[in-house]
């Protein structure tokens, strides 16, 4: 299992326990069935205590979403921008989504409040984006440009996410949903992987 | 200085990247009708060169700062510049037909009277940047950011020509876009909340998606226009011309429509709350399933219109003609009547 499959394990669990007594719950079940349960019990537990800040103390946690209409997102995409060029944003938001390497030409079809918005539906937290985008900047060779997009990106985005709290799952619902910029308009999320990360 | 000419630059064989670079890193900043053409340059840090009248066709620039360059009559046909910061650089009068600009920041540049047809600039920065007499006539803005861009139309000069041009999920709030010439352009999801669109020609532009709150289209020609789903609560449309357009599900609450022509109009399932009609032609539109609750339709005309299911609760239809408009099923309770009187 690779860190970006952990992670959506985890955010999986969290998705489907609604309390941290729930997670409990549900990790000693899962104990109870394996062989050597003693042993994963101190896996449980450490992963008990791992995620216990994802739940709040008192409410149990909920699944709202994050609702950007498109005037907030055209003014992401105005504060991301400050500076650095909108390309070293894209290809920062490319390489956050993916592994592979992403080139300049491939992204032409994609605009910036599209690939702002896929990100902010894929990070459940500011904290997982913000670790992410150090590991990122890495493949950037910690090049300043990039680390300025980062820097800006974290910040723009922070109170967005301090908002939605206790979210654990951020859903992006613009009222329109900002498309790729194909002959047709359409846009479908499993032909952007294809396309741009293949 | 002799003015440049497309001939002289075959004249002066094209210089090549590094003894361009090595002569800008020893000082040289004036590189007037230079023949760059071809080069490729990557990261280089070209602040204030002076490229006027320089040939650039076919150049590929990729990370390159021409902060406060002066490239005013360059030749940048068919140049590509990617991830390039052209902030406050001088580009009037220059020549980027075909070119192609990727993720670029103009901010504080000057285009005034530089030919922009056919080039593409998909996801740039114009931010107050000039763009007094340019021509857009067909090119690519998509997904560009141009809050603060100047399109003004000057004194005894042409509106600004923006025809066919490719605006989708453009940024332009608050853009001064008075008399522009729109038509046929795609403005598909485009950021115009509070744009000046006084008198501009919007005819047969598409403007599906796109958000027009609080907009100024006053006089605004919209025939055949596409605004389905779009937004333009409380925009001014007094006495526009949407004859034929397409306004399904669009959000027109509160907006002033007074004079406006909505002859045959698509209006089904429109939100026209409190928005006010009166003087407005309705003639023929279709307004099937509308929400016009406390809409204020004084001496509006509507003939053969269909109202089949609208709301009209407490709307003012004083000296309207409604007299031949298709009312079935549509909700009129408390609403003024042409008469005067109150329906019950």
């Amino acid at each position: 299992m690779n860190e970006a499959q952990l992670e959506q394990s985890l955010g999986a669990i969290v998705q489907q326990t609604q309390t941290l007594k729930g997670l409990a719950t549900q990790l000693n079940f899962i104990v109870s069935k394996l062989n050597k349960a003693s042993v994963y019990q101190k896996v449980a537990a450490i992963l008990q205590q791992i995620l216990s800040p994802l739940y709040s103390q008192s409410t149990p946690v909920t699944l709202t979403k994050l609702e950007l209409s498109m005037a907030t997102l055209y003014d992401l995409r105005l504060e991301v921008t400050r500076y650095c060029t909108p390309l070293h944003v894209k290809l920062l938001l490319a390489a956050l989504l993916t592994q592979k390497p992403v080139h300049a030409q491939g992204l032409e079809r994609f605009t910036l409040i599209d690939l702002l918005q896929r990100v902010v539906g894929h990070f459940s937290d500011i904290e997982t984006l913000r670790a992410r985008v150090q590991q990122t900047l890495k493949r950037f060779d910690n090049d300043v440009a990039y680390a300025n997009a980062g820097d800006r990106l974290i910040k723009v985005l922070y109170p967005l996410y301090s908002r939605s709290q206790p979210t654990v799952a951020v859903d992006v619902t613009p009222e329109s949903t900002p498309t790729s910029l194909g002959q047709d308009g359409s846009d479908d999320g499993d032909e952007l992987t294809c396309q741009l990360f293949a | 200085m002799a003015m440049n000419s497309p001939a002289s630059y075959l004249l002066d064989p094209a210089m090549d990247a590094e003894e361009f670079l090595a002569r800008y890193n020893n000082g040289q900043t004036n590189f007037c009708n230079a023949n760059l053409a071809g080069m490729t340059l990557t990261g280089a840090d070209l602040i204030g060169v002076e490229l006027r009248g320089a040939s650039l066709q076919g150049v590929y620039f990729q990370f390159c700062h021409f902060g406060r360059a002066d490239l005013s009559h360059a030749l940048l046909m068919g140049a590509c510049f990617e991830g390039c910061n052209f902030t406050q650089a001088v580009l009037s009068q220059s020549h980027f037909r075909d070119a192609v600009c990727h993720g670029c920041v103009f901010d504080r540049a000057n285009f005034q009277g530089a030919e922009l047809t056919l080039a593409a600039f998909r996801d740039c920065n114009f931010l107050s940047s000039d763009l007094r007499q340019v021509n857009l006539s067909h090119t690519v803005l998509a997904g560009a950011c141009l809050r603060g861009a100047n399109f003004r139309k000057e004194n005894y000069q042409a509106p600004a020509n923006l025809v066919g041009v490719d605006l989708r999920y453009a940024d332009l709030q608050g853009t001064n876009l008075a008399s522009a010439n729109l038509s046929r352009s795609s403005l598909m999801g485009a950021n115009l909340k509070e744009a000046n669109l006084n008198d501009a020609n919007l005819s047969h532009a598409n403007l599906e998606n796109a958000n027009l709150q609080g907009a100024i289209l006053s006089h605004a020609v919209l025939c055949e226009a596409n605004l389905a789903s779009a937004t333009l609560r409380q925009a001014r449309l007094a006495k526009a011309d949407l004859r034929g357009g397409d306004l399904t599900q669009a959000d027109l609450s509160q907006a002033i429509l007074v004079e406006a022509r909505l002859d045959e109009v698509q209006a089904q399932g429109a939100n026209l709350r409190e928005a006010v009609l009166n003087k407005a032609d309705l003639r023929r539109a279709n307004f099937s399933g509308a929400d016009l609750q406390e809409a204020r339709l004084i001496d509006a005309y509507l003939a053969r219109a269909n109202l089949q299911g609208v709301n009209l609760r407490q709307a003012n239809l004083i000296r309207a003609d409604i007299s031949s408009a298709l009312l079935l099923d549509a909700c009129m309770e408390e609403a003024l009547m042409p008469d005067g009187s109150v329906y019950t």
